[in-house]
């Protein structure tokens, strides 16, 4: 029979071991890349060592009379035991056992393809398997929002100059004048009897572009156009090649949840503002040009809730442990050596 | 090496000669011109911080070049909190720091002005980014009193440099702590992932389990093997340098922190 002293040492060797594998596993899981490790990580025999630290953990503050007595050492240890049980039941492992126990068919994540104006209750997991939702999402618009357009110039020696594109600005990089003229925001070109007449049509499809004007040391002056959706590098007798670029300032999907036939809600998912609705969170992932209708779709990643309040939980308290612990206990009341 | 011409670099540069006069004072025993100079320098490498903000039209934490900004001009904040707020002391120290950190920003890392992308546009962005560079000063701060504790000429010295390491990691460790876990947050808002198994993510983590195991087994090792927290402590040290440079540009560890660079 092992004494309260015997399993005190035992729970802090292995607390200490634990520790030092997790080390060794995050190392070794930064060469490996991100893919795999999670493999790894969500494999039986890792399901085992992730309960059986969290037992140790656990097991902690009922061996070690000192944590007990200390809020703050408490709360540093209950932190985690949280967020490993929720990062736990958040798993595809748990998800899958909840299935055959409960019949409850929730893929942890997936992702929803929705073109504009319709409606979609279906996604499919990463092997493809489709799940439906309880609800229904209708895509009312997708946007793309741009930063201000850049003229990208690329020096002899390999230096990279971004310039705004602004009308009526003139620049000199090695001795090589840029004079920005114009900007285009759908750019098309009219074939007349006097020739080709470039313009900015309202009712075309999106062709950002720029004119721009090169003037080379010697005073030769050429007129080009850059386009965004043509990206390549306009030489001027290998001295420097110039581009047009406008990056991404946001994607937007402009959102109905509709429950029970009932529109319920009304959201922008952004980047960073998900859409959180019965259980899932919705999140802007990606979009694409439908070859065939010619239409905008949006990709929304579906990720189920399952498991996050306790992570939340478990970190207000490993931070709250923290700050206590050493901020306060340690620096501010027992103050300097 | 990139030399910086532009207004950006001749902040920088002036920000690295005052710091390298701070510390020639420091040698010739002035230490008022010393703090003074320390105290320009800290002003300039702010300014060079101020004129990016206005320049990108965003708060400069985007990329590597930033970030050294940032770390050259928080050296001198962190000093004067250190020596009034737990008595420690090493400006000369700081101020090598200063300059080190200073120097990739000044001749290394490209200071092209980018926009911000849709991921790094979250209200973690700031908080997440600033916890991890106030800690990254104080783990090397730790990491000098470290080495003093490994080589220190007396008992006494070494005794000292020991307390310095600790207390300089019980003030770190709570910023690195929100670090890690703004940015679990910010990952579960922006991909719907708290963890990613991403190669930063884990070189963090494992960052983080360093320096917790050092507090755990402080007590019990000061005795037996007082050298092992030192060791511990510059181990965690160095994997700091691998989270923040080897693997932002080695490609060796390709993932969603790519855009650091």
């Amino acid at each position: 029979m092992m004494s309260v002293r015997d399993t005190r040492t035992l729970v802090w060797w292995a607390g200490l071991i634990g520790l030092g594998l997790i080390i060794i596993l995050c190392i070794c899981g930064a060469f490996l890349g991100a893919q795999r490790t999670r493999v790894i990580v969500n494999s039986l025999p890792a399901a085992i060592c992730w309960l059986g630290l969290l037992g140790l953990m656990a097991l902690a503050p009922v061996s070690v009379p000192s944590l007990r007595a200390s809020p703050a050492l408490l709360l540093l240890h209950i932190g985690p035991c949280l967020v490993l049980a929720g990062g736990i039941y958040g798993s595809a492992a748990a998800h899958r056992l909840r299935y055959l126990l409960t019949g409850q068919q929730k893929a942890p994540t997936g992702h929803l393809i929705l073109l504009e104006a319709d409606q979609q209750d279906q996604y499919h997991d990463p092997d493809g398997r489709p799940f439906r939702l309880p609800f229904a999402i209708r895509l009312v618009r997708f946007q793309i929002l741009y930063y201000p357009g850049q003229v990208l110039v690329q020096t002899s020696t390999g230096r990279l100059l971004r310039l705004p594109a602004v009308p009526g600005r003139s620049y000199e990089v090695d001795k090589t004048g840029i004079e920005i003229l114009r900007t285009f925001e759908r750019f098309r070109v009219a074939t007349g009897q006097d020739g080709n007449r470039v313009y900015d049509d309202p009712n075309g499809e999106p062709n950002p572009a720029v004119e721009v004007r090169i003037i080379d040391p010697d005073g030769t002056a050429n007129q080009t156009f850059l386009f965004d959706r043509y990206p390549q590098w306009h030489g001027t007798d290998g001295r420097i090649h110039l581009a047009y670029t406008r990056p991404i300032k946001d994607f937007v999907s402009h959102v109905e949840v509709i429950d029970q036939g009932r529109t319920v809600m009304a959201k922008a998912i952004e980047v960073n503002k998900p859409l959180h609705y019965r259980g899932y969170w919705l999140l802007q992932a990606s979009y694409g040009l439908d070859p065939q209708t010619r239409r905008t779709y949006s990709v929304l990643a579906v990720v189920s809730d399952s498991g996050q309040w306790p992570v939340f939980i478990g970190y207000a308290c490993i931070s709250i442990g923290m700050i206590w612990r050493l901020w306060i206990k340690r620096i501010l009341i027992q103050g300097g050596p | 090496m990139h030399i910086k011409t532009s207004t950006q670099g001749l902040l920088i540069y002036s920000a690295m000669v005052l710091y390298l006069s701070a510390m020639a004072m420091a040698w010739l025993r002035r230490p008022g011109v010393s703090r003074r100079l320390f105290f320009l320098g800290f002003l300039a490498a702010g300014a060079s911080i101020l004129y990016r903000w206005v320049h990108t039209g965003h708060v400069p934490m985007q990329n590597l070049f930033e970030v050294f900004l940032w770390l050259g001009m928080l050296v001198y904040p962190i000093s004067l909190a250190s020596n009034t707020l737990i008595g420690i002391q090493g400006t000369q120290a700081d101020l090598v720091l200063g300059l080190l950190t200073l120097f990739p920003a000044g001749f290394v890392f490209s200071d092209q002005p980018q926009a911000l992308p849709p991921a790094l546009q979250s209200p973690f962005f700031i908080p997440h980014v600033a916890s991890y560079m106030i800690s990254y000063v104080l783990m090397a701060k730790a990491g000098f009193w470290a080495i003093v504790q490994l080589y220190g000429s007396s008992t006494q010295w070494r005794t000292a440099a020991e307390k310095a390491t600790y207390l300089l990691i019980c003030a770190g460790l709570p910023f690195m702590t929100l670090g890690l876990l703004l940015g679990s947050m910010w990952g579960h808002y922006a991909w719907g992932d708290w963890w990613g198994w991403d190669p930063k993510e884990l070189w963090s983590l494992a960052c983080w389990l360093v320096y917790v195991l050092y507090l755990h087994i402080r007590p019990s090792a000061l005795k037996a093997y007082p050298r092992l927290n030192a060791v511990m402590a510059l181990i965690g040290l160095a994997f700091i340098v691998v989270t923040l440079l080897w693997v932002n540009l080695s490609r060796l560890f390709p993932g969603l922190h790519s855009y650091a660079t």
